[in-house]
Order: C-alpha cells, then sequence, then structure tokens
C-alpha cells in the first residue's frame, strides 16, 4: 500500500498558483479597460498605468516565490514544470498590462481620433478578450485543450491586423492619423494575443511536459 | 527510450554491461524481477527508488556479490563487454573488474593508509614495492586524496575524516584497475562537504570508469548521474537521460516518486 504524504511543497506551490491568478484578473481588467476606453474615447491613462505597474510588482513577487520555492524543496517533474510556467505565466501577465499602457497611451499621443473606423480593432479587441480568458480558464483549470484552442484564435487576431495594416498600405486617400493610431493599438493586441498564446504553451507544458516551438 | 526495458536510441553506442532479463531472489522473495537494461561506458548511471525495490541487490548482482548471501539465486542475463558473467567465470575475477564502495566507509582498521590501498594489488600476488608504489600514489591521485595524505601513508585509515576514509576505499577499489565502479550509497553517511568532494570525484572518475551509483538522494541523482533508473517492488519504472527522468517522466509512479507524493 502506498503512502500519501503531504508535501511542504504545496504550499509554496498554492501560493505561487493563487498569486498568478490575481495577476491573471488584475490583467483582464486592465486590458479591458483599455480597450473599452479606446471604444468610448476616454483617456484612463492614469489608471492603467498604476495597474500596469502593480502587475509588474506582483510579477517580481511570483519570480521571488519561484526561487524560494526552488531553493528550500528542490523541485523535479511536475513541479519544477509548474514553477517554471508560473513565471513564465506571470511574465506574460505583465506584459498583458504593459501593452494595456501602451494602448491607453494612443488616446493622448493622437488626442482626438472618433471619426475613425473602429470596427477592426472592436473586432480585434474582442478576440483578444475573449483570448485572454481562455488563457486564464486554461491555466486555472490546467486545461490541456482549452490551451491549444488559443493557437487558432490568435490566427483571427493576426488576419485582422495583418489586413488592416495591409488596406492602410494601399488606400490612396488614407487618413494618416486613423491609419497610425489603428496600426498601433492592433499591433499591441497582436502582441497580447501572441502572450496569451504563449500563456497556452505553458499549460501544455506544465500538464504534459510537451514543449512548444513557439517564441 | 524512456520505459521499463531501456534501450537507447543510439544504437551505435557502447554499452558496458548489458542486462537481459535479470530475477533476483532471496529464498522466497522475489528482490529483482524481469530487468532490462544497458548500461553506457564512461557514464555515471544512477539508481533510484525507496527502500526495498532493488536498488542494492541489482548492483549486487553486477559484480556476482547477491550469490555471496545464502539462499540468494540469480536468472537472466549479465553482460560485462559482451560476456556473460555468470556463464563460468570465476566471480573473483569479475570483482576485480567491477569494483565496489560501500556505504559506510571500511577501511582496514589496523592497515595504514598505504596497505589500505594496496591491500587488493597485494591480495592479487604484486609484491613488487615499486609497482605498488606507483600503484597507491596513483589511485590516491584518482581519488583525489594524495595531496591531503601524502605525508602521512603510514598513518592508519581509521585516523581519517569519514569523508576521507570514503576516499580511501574509493582509491582500495581503484588500485586494481577495475573497469566498472559500483557505489552503494557512497555519501549518504558524509556530511555536505565530504559528499560534494565525493561527487566531484565520481563526475571525474567516469572518464576512465563506468559507473554505477545506488543514492536515496534524488537531488545527488539529478546533480552527477547521464542516467537514472527508477525501481520500485524490483520492477524498473523507468529508466533514461537523467534530465528528461526529472523534467518530465514518462511514467506516473515515477512522477509520484520523485515529486514526493508517496514514500
Amino acid at each position: 500500500m502506498r503512502l500519501e504524504l503531504t508535501r511542504l511543497m504545496d504550499i509554496g506551490l498554492e501560493r505561487l498558483k493563487n498569486m498568478t491568478l490575481d495577476m491573471a484578473r488584475l490583467s483582464e481588467k486592465t486590458v479591458s479597460t483599455a480597450i473599452d476606453a479606446y471604444k468610448e474615447g476616454q483617456n484612463v491613462t492614469e489608471q492603467i498605468f498604476r495597474w500596469s505597474d502593480e502587475l509588474r510588482i506582483l510579477q517580481d513577487e511570483v519570480s521571488d516565490l519561484a526561487i524560494e520555492v526552488i531553493a528550500r524543496y528542490q523541485p523535479v517533474a511536475s513541479d519544477l514544470r509548474l514553477i517554471k510556467s508560473c513565471m513564465e505565466i506571470s511574465y506574460g501577465f505583465s506584459r498583458f498590462g504593459r501593452y494595456a499602457y501602451d494602448i491607453s497611451q494612443v488616446l493622448g499621443i493622437f488626442s482626438d481620433i472618433s471619426m475613425c473606423n473602429k470596427t477592426s480593432i472592436e473586432d480585434a479587441g474582442k478576440q483578444v478578450k475573449k483570448m485572454i480568458k481562455v488563457s486564464i480558464n486554461a491555466f486555472a483549470e490546467q486545461n490541456i485543450d482549452l490551451a491549444r484552442s488559443l493557437s487558432k484564435m490568435d490566427e483571427v487576431v493576426d488576419k485582422i491586423y495583418l489586413d488592416f495594416v495591409k488596406n492602410a498600405a494601399k488606400a490612396p486617400d488614407v487618413d494618416l492619423k486613423c491609419a497610425l493610431s489603428g496600426t498601433l493599438i492592433l499591433r499591441y493586441l497582436e502582441r497580447i494575443a501572441d502572450h496569451a498564446t504563449y500563456i497556452g504553451d505553458s499549460v501544455i507544458y506544465i500538464v504534459s511536459g510537451e514543449r512548444s516551438s513557439r517564441k | 527510450m524512456h520505459s521499463g526495458t531501456a534501450q537507447f536510441s543510439e544504437t551505435l553506442e557502447k554499452y558496458k554491461i548489458e542486462i537481459e532479463h535479470l530475477n533476483a531472489w532471496f529464498s522466497e522473495k522475489h528482490a529483482l524481477k524481469d530487468i532490462s537494461m544497458n548500461i553506457k561506458s564512461n557514464s555515471v548511471t544512477a539508481i533510484i527508488g525507496p527502500s526495498g525495490c532493488g536498488k542494492s541487490t541489482l548492483i549486487r548482482c553486477l559484480n556476482r556479490m547477491h550469490e555471496l548471501t545464502p539462499k540468494a539465486r540469480v536468472s537472466g542475463q549479465i553482460r560485462l563487454d559482451n560476456e556473460d558473467i555468470y556463464a563460468g567465470i570465476d566471480p573473483v575475477i569479475i570483482r576485480r573488474k567491477v569494483g565496489m564502495v560501500f556505504q559506510k566507509p571500511n577501511p582496514f582498521p589496523t592497515m595504514s593508509i598505504y596497505d589500505n590501498v594496496v591491500a587488493g594489488l597485494k591480495l592479487n600476488g604484486v609484491k613488487d614495492k615499486k609497482k605498488l608504489d606507483e600503484a597507491m600514489r596513483r589511485s590516491l591521485e584518482l581519488a583525489s586524496l594524495w595531496d591531503e595524505v601524502k605525508d602521512d601513508l603510514k598513518l592508519s585509515g581509521s585516523s581519517l575524516s569519514g569523508g576521507q576514509q570514503q576516499r580511501l576505499c574509493i582509491a582500495r577499489a581503484l588500485a586494481v584497475e577495475p573497469e566498472v565502479l559500483l557505489m552503494d550509497e557512497p555519501s549518504s553517511a558524509l556530511d555536505p562537504i565530504a559528499t560534494g568532494k565525493i561527487e566531484q570525484l565520481i563526475i571525474s572518475l567516469k572518464e576512465h570508469y563506468t559507473i554505477v551509483i545506488v543514492t536515496h538522494n534524488m537531488q545527488q541523482a539529478a546533480r552527477i548521474a547521464d542516467f537514472t533508473a527508477f525501481l520500485y517492488l524490483g520492477e524498473l519504472i523507468e529508466y533514461g537521460d537523467t534530465a528528461h527522468l526529472f523534467e518530465n517522466p514518462s511514467k506516473e509512479l515515477t512522477e509520484r516518486y520523485i515529486t514526493g507524493k508517496f514514500g
């Protein structure tokens, strides 16, 4: 009969997961606020900056705890993969915050862009919000199917971004302000989608040990 | 590759030891069950697993020490350089080729450091003082002990620290010029500094020898072994590249053992 053991390391691993999930929730709120503010023409740069900074600090805390757990318990196998992935995933969430801040800054750079067609950004924004939710759920539930679905979702955002850039480049009477601001915001959304996909890769690595060739 | 019957993918690799369908018993107790694995030349192979899983029995089969236990028996095949070690060869010759170091340092207490090192050679009939001197120095150098004891060779082996005594035992095993070195938890009785020295020594020795080490310390296996085998209840559960086994074991049982989820 096998003896089941409660491990001291589990307390640290649980804290690590919870801290990463706290980051997940804050990063989701940060990106959603930035996208919604763009649609409504609101200036939320200061608020987004504070949240983004909070995410950066939380990422440092996740890294510190990860190092502490490694130093104290010498984790291996799925424990080690979880710790490595929490460090990578927390970096992903902090990047969400940073790109949300970049999005909010676009309004400041170009002031009024209410006359621009927002369809592409709204579509990409909707998809990115969905991807963030999926990446968080994939991590929370260690769900490999949800994690794998992110790659396909990412292709949608890539296409919206590339179509927008191509159209802007060949349109004869392009509004430079709209083209530039749109390109920048879509680029940031496209990067957020990439990071959501990397989070999916990390979940796959935690569960199966399978490494992604992406990045 | 990372399965119970381990066969590494590099078919051209040279194996020092090939184990096929090895079974071992202590009277009625079936201690090793159908073990098949190949051990690569000039590598460190670690055997891990909970107490009583058959780790020590496995390495004791590799130099025919298992059969010294009353009512012990073995079936299957173990080939050393392609030669079946159980097929009519004098076990003394096998034990000369396959040396062993034990958990507790066991220098001969009444002998000097010098005599401890050359004891095996003298037993084999070497009397030439020059040859003994050369072998003694070479063995102590290989065991990283020469600089510490070169001026005290007449002192008793027991006068050394635990870590030095263990390195003396390694020197003694090396003096008879074995090809394989078996180590049964060689540092479990030592402090971390002495353990570190033994680990460095093991790494340096693999240039000349094939080393198989039994260890309870999984971090030790992770630090020094090229390949690791996990045994459980006498069965080889998983065997493969150490980095892979500790990062992404193929078997659920290995995962549960190395992460400390059962003991």
